[in-house]
């Protein structure tokens, strides 16, 4: 059977179409809490699910020191893990304006606070699916930000993939504004455990579970 | 004159007068080895502290005890003996102080370890580090000075 290895299962093109619908899925819902977050009408696009090796990751981003924002959002519950959310500088500035501009409230604080609550609506709405899916119970902990270059954020996921593999995954999601100047993107990476959770929901759903 | 990129979980070798750079380590560790008389330099820039089968490693520079036996291989090729090398060290930083779970716990201060333990095995004294913290780093190794610059966004420049 052809396809990718990824943490020690073997993910069909099949399998990859079926993630990708689960996280179209999830993309709507988190739509709809960020234009509830921003006071903004923010659509969230269906999003691109990329495999890569570990090395091709930070090229996503414009190389290894662009400046970056990072939010990691732990989760437990059934399972332990981590998805990691992160965004270049420039797509965070137009963010950071994007929240300025809906909310009353002006101060960097504020826009932090956002940061971390868009990392929570993105990954939740991400895990709330493969939740269903893998029959499990996942529970969001206190998410996490950080602004560094992008290379040096990414390597807290990428290490324990390497553990594994060479191979990463990254769901790229971009999100529109009707006023805005254009699309802004937004990369997921999920950590080992939550891949397994990826390929434990597509096996369901294949075997019609 | 170009650098040398050393990319993630990858090793160069270079001559006087390159100079070797590699960009955003985070836990990730960069491992400069080098011989002043033989104007010779590897950089190594690894991802986690050691392989658990080393023959079966595809990409010796993504583990510390791996990376640096490729580098000392690569030299031994050009005919450069082990003795009086040294080495530099930068990285190995927890970007995320309070993410406890799972096998990415302290990563960066096992890195590091690592990286001494197996240059201590290879005899190669360590002449300078810029280890641990919470800040992303990028750096170049210059062969003409046997310095290491060390770069981060916020925190200025160091040299080792």
């Amino acid at each position: 059977m052809k396809g990718t290895r990824i943490t020690g299962h073997l993910m069909t093109e099949d399998d990859i179409n079926i993630i990708r619908e689960v996280c179209s899925i999830g993309a709507v819902q988190a739509g709809k809490a960020l234009t509830r977050l921003t006071g903004l009408d923010i659509l969230v696009e269906d999003p691109d699910f990329i495999t890569m090796t570990i090395g091709d990751v930070p090229s996503l981003f414009g190389g290894m020191r662009q400046p970056a924002l990072g939010v990691l959002v732990p989760y437990g519950g059934d399972e332990e893990g981590k998805i990691l959310l992160l965004l270049s500088e420039e797509a965070a500035t137009e963010l950071k304006g994007l929240i300025l501009e809906g909310s009353r409230q002006k101060s960097e604080a504020m826009v932090d606070s956002a940061f971390l609550e868009m990392g929570n609506i993105l990954t939740g709405a991400v895990l709330t699916i493969l939740a269903r899916l893998a029959d499990r119970v996942l529970v969001n902990r206190p998410p996490i930000l950080v602004r560094d270059m992008a290379g040096a954020i990414l390597d807290s996921i990428l290490a324990e993939l390497g553990t594994l593999s060479n191979v990463a995954v990254a769901l790229v999601y971009r999100l529109s504004h009707p006023s805005g100047g254009g699309l802004l993107e937004t990369v997921i990476l999920p950590d080992p455990g939550s891949l397994s959770l990826f390929t434990d929901a597509a096996e369901r759903l294949r075997s019609g579970r | 004159m170009k650098p040398v990129v050393v990319g993630i979980s990858d090793f160069r070798i270079a001559r006087k007068p390159q100079r070797l750079v590699t960009y955003g380590l985070g836990s990730c560790v960069a491992i400069a080895i080098y011989s002043r008389r033989d104007g010779v330099a590897g950089m190594a820039h690894i991802m986690l502290p050691l392989a658990f089968e080393r023959d079966q490693v595809l990409m010796p520079g993504k583990y510390a005890d791996t990376a640096v036996e490729a580098i000392m291989e690569a030299f031994r090729e050009r005919g450069i003996g082990q003795g009086d090398m040294e080495a530099k060290l930068a990285g190995g930083a927890e970007m995320f102080p309070r993410a406890v779970e799972g096998i990415g716990t302290r990563i960066g201060a096992r890195n590091v370890l690592a990286a001494r333990s197996i240059l201590e095995d290879h005899d190669v004294r360590i002449d300078g580090q810029d280890v641990g913290g919470n800040l992303g780093r990028t750096v170049e190794f210059h062969t003409e000075t046997w310095e290491m610059l060390v770069r981060t966004l916020r925190g200025g420049m160091k040299v080792i």
